[in-house]
């Protein structure tokens, strides 16, 4: 495997800043640094803030949710979709939203490898699925 | 039609539409290229799944799961992949692959997922066979004793094929490989016996070519041609031998004798090499990954005779190998004859010579045949692979001089005529009555005084001799498999009745 590999960073700082605080904390991130700009590995810096939030989500056993919307969602409707989805998988679980207008109306919800799509695109899909048989 | 019919039509289809919302399993392609796909999510999947890929359209193509990785899946895709993208959604079907089989597929041209290619419209069958499927096993099985006819006197006499044996058909590129299968095929005309020729990487102009050459002998009728051309994608090829004999099955299953031509195997092991290669598995000898003798055995292992209590079917397997300059001792063609019962070597040297088949008799064997050989052809061919043997040994020298004693000159005679009444023209299958009547007149020396030359139009006269005089001999042959004393001498005669107007003919001549 790679050494420079953008899940082996980060896994690495993960571990190296883990119960750290003030200037400890500060030294680790200094250090990890100072290695990306001397191995010209700057421009992996998102990738590697995406797969720390991965492996500190793993770590916790914190699930992410992504929940697409053709309208912003308000609070208590994103409570609702996260406490059915924290009671499928009885796991703690943070919510992303995002919204797209080609749903239609309705909600995608994914979290793990599972999807639950509720959109109005999709049953009108199946709908024309059903009447063109 | 009125506007109210309509609505009424439209409400009747809708009232039963329920909007199921339902959790389901999703993966995204990672990787894709060179019809493999890495597939992330997923994690419950099973090994050999099939998997349904859509690409942003909407288009559907399934694949098959290969491998199961740590954070990923890896996948063939059989079908068009180049219309598929990084990120495009991958859905389960927990399915394992399988195909159409029954009445239905017989007769017809499939691609490796039972779907038609010879626009004959769709393919209605209800039942489908897993593509993968355990051989059968051990209490399962009777061992083989009925003979498989081939129509194909040295085939038949010298290296019996029967019914549930595996044996290879081996060669280089142009010996008539592909030639003996077809013949095999034809022959099974009116002997209750499905055939299923799978063509693996082969040309599509060579697959319409026996496509054509079978329906023309009326062989189409029990025949399914399962193709995988050579400009399809690996996967497909990969697939094609398995799915062919899971169709054979389904007969063997109800009891009834198949006989399935893997065209061929060494095409089968190089897709398979690819796909394993992209799928990042570690190469062996010749490149072939470890476990290339393990996709040959567990196909060939289906090749079974079924035990009576199971229906007595059959699955008779004739893989076919092409080698390159003769060389037997690669690494595929030493695992497919280690792996059947016998095989069949054709050379170019002999096919050069004009010994058309083009069979080493030295090189070829049967492991099990002889067993559900006729006992009549037993009878009469029980010399022929000495006097052949013997002839080959002495062939070279008499290559020297002319001053050879009368009996190496005898075994010499002998052993070109029966080289010579082996020999068999293309899509022209004899029947087992027909062959024993040739091959008794040479192996008992009748045809000792007949020149080699006029050997061939002798045989005609004989064919059609015992087709009138001789009938009863030939149905009893068919019925009893044997030949009793009566009909022999009966035979004798016809053939030195023959013999000796063809040596006055000879004489005449001079």
């Amino acid at each position: 495997m790679k050494k420079n590999d953008v899940k082996i960073l980060a896994s690495a700082l993960y571990e190296a800043s883990k119960d750290k605080k003030g200037k400890e904390l500060d030294k680790v991130i200094g250090n990890f640094s100072a290695y990306l700009s001397q191995h010209h590995l700057v421009a992996m810096i998102p990738a590697i803030l995406v797969e720390l939030e991965n492996i500190h989500f793993l770590k916790e056993g914190i699930v992410k949710a992504y929940i697409t919307s053709s309208l912003e969602l308000d609070k208590t409707e994103i409570k609702n979709i996260v406490d059915i989805v924290k009671r499928k998988i009885k796991q703690e679980v943070v919510a992303k939203t995002e919204t797209d207008e080609s749903i239609i109306g309705g909600a995608v919800v994914k979290y793990k490898d599972k999807i639950i799509d509720m959109s109005i695109r999709h049953q009108l899909n199946n709908l024309a699925k059903q009447l063109s048989n | 039609m009125s506007y109210d019919h309509l609505v009424k039509s439209l409400q009747k289809q809708l009232e039963d539409f329920q909007s199921d919302v339902k959790e389901e399993a999703i993966g995204e392609i990672i990787e894709v290229g060179d019809g493999i796909a890495k597939v992330s999510g997923l994690s419950d999947v099973k090994s050999s799944e099939m998997l349904e890929f859509e690409n942003k359209v909407g288009e559907k193509v399934y694949g098959v799961v290969l491998n199961l990785e740590e954070f990923s899946i890896g996948a063939i895709i059989l079908g068009e992949y180049t219309s598929l993208r990084e990120g495009d959604k991958v859905k389960r079907t927990k399915r394992i692959l399988e195909v159409p089989v029954g009445e239905a597929v017989v007769g017809r041209v499939v691609n490796p997922l039972g779907q038609p290619i010879d626009g004959k419209g769709e393919i209605k069958s209800n039942q489908f066979y897993p593509v993968e499927k355990i051989a059968p096993g051990v209490i399962t099985r009777q061992s083989v004793f009925q003979p498989l006819e081939t129509g194909i006197k040295v085939i038949d006499a010298i290296i019996p094929i029967g019914k549930g044996q595996r044996e290879l058909i081996i060669g280089d590129r142009q010996t008539g490989k592909t030639a003996l299968a077809i013949d095999a095929i034809i022959n099974q005309a009116g002997k209750d016996v499905i055939c299923i020729y799978i063509a693996i990487g082969q040309k599509e102009s060579k697959v319409a070519r026996i496509v054509a050459k079978l329906e023309e002998s009326g062989a189409m009728e029990y025949t399914t041609v399962v193709s995988a051309g050579a400009s399809q994608s690996a996967a497909l090829s990969y697939i094609a031998p398995y799915a062919g004999c899971s169709m054979g099955e389904y007969f063997m299953d109800k009891g009834k004798d198949v006989l399935v031509v893997y065209d061929d195997l060494s095409k089968h092991a190089v897709a398979y090499r690819q796909i394993s290669l992209l799928l990042k598995r570690p190469p062996g000898r010749e490149a072939y990954p470890g476990d290339v003798f393990y996709v040959h055995s567990r196909l060939l292992e289906r090749a079974a005779k079924m035990s009576e209590e199971l229906g007595g079917g059959s699955l008779t397997a004739l893989p076919i190998i092409e080698t390159q300059a003769g060389d037997i001792s690669a690494y595929i063609p030493t695992n497919v004859i280690s792996i059947t019962d016998g095989q069949i070597f054709l050379e170019t040297d002999l096919f050069y010579k004009g010994i058309r088949p083009a069979l080493s008799t030295g090189l070829s064997v049967s492991r099990v045949g002889s067993a559900a050989q006729k006992k009549a052809m037993k009878k009469v061919a029980g010399k022929l692979k000495l006097d052949l043997a013997q002839y080959r040994e002495l062939e070279a020298f008499a290559q020297f001089g002319s001053d050879l004693d009368d009996a190496t000159r005898q075994q010499l005679d002998r052993g070109a005529r029966v080289t010579e009444i082996l020999k068999q023209g293309q899509f022209n299958p004899i029947s087992q009555g027909k062959q024993i009547a040739i091959i008794y007149a040479a192996a008992n020396g009748h045809l000792d005084k007949v020149l080699v030359t006029s050997l061939a139009a002798f045989e005609q006269k004989l064919f059609s001799k015992m087709e009138s005089e001789g009938k009863d001999i030939l149905d009893n042959i068919e019925k009893t498999g044997e030949l009793v004393e009566k009909d022999e001498q009966k035979l004798k005669n016809i053939i030195n009745d023959l013999v000796e107007l063809e040596v006055k003919v000879g004489e005449d001549k001079k």
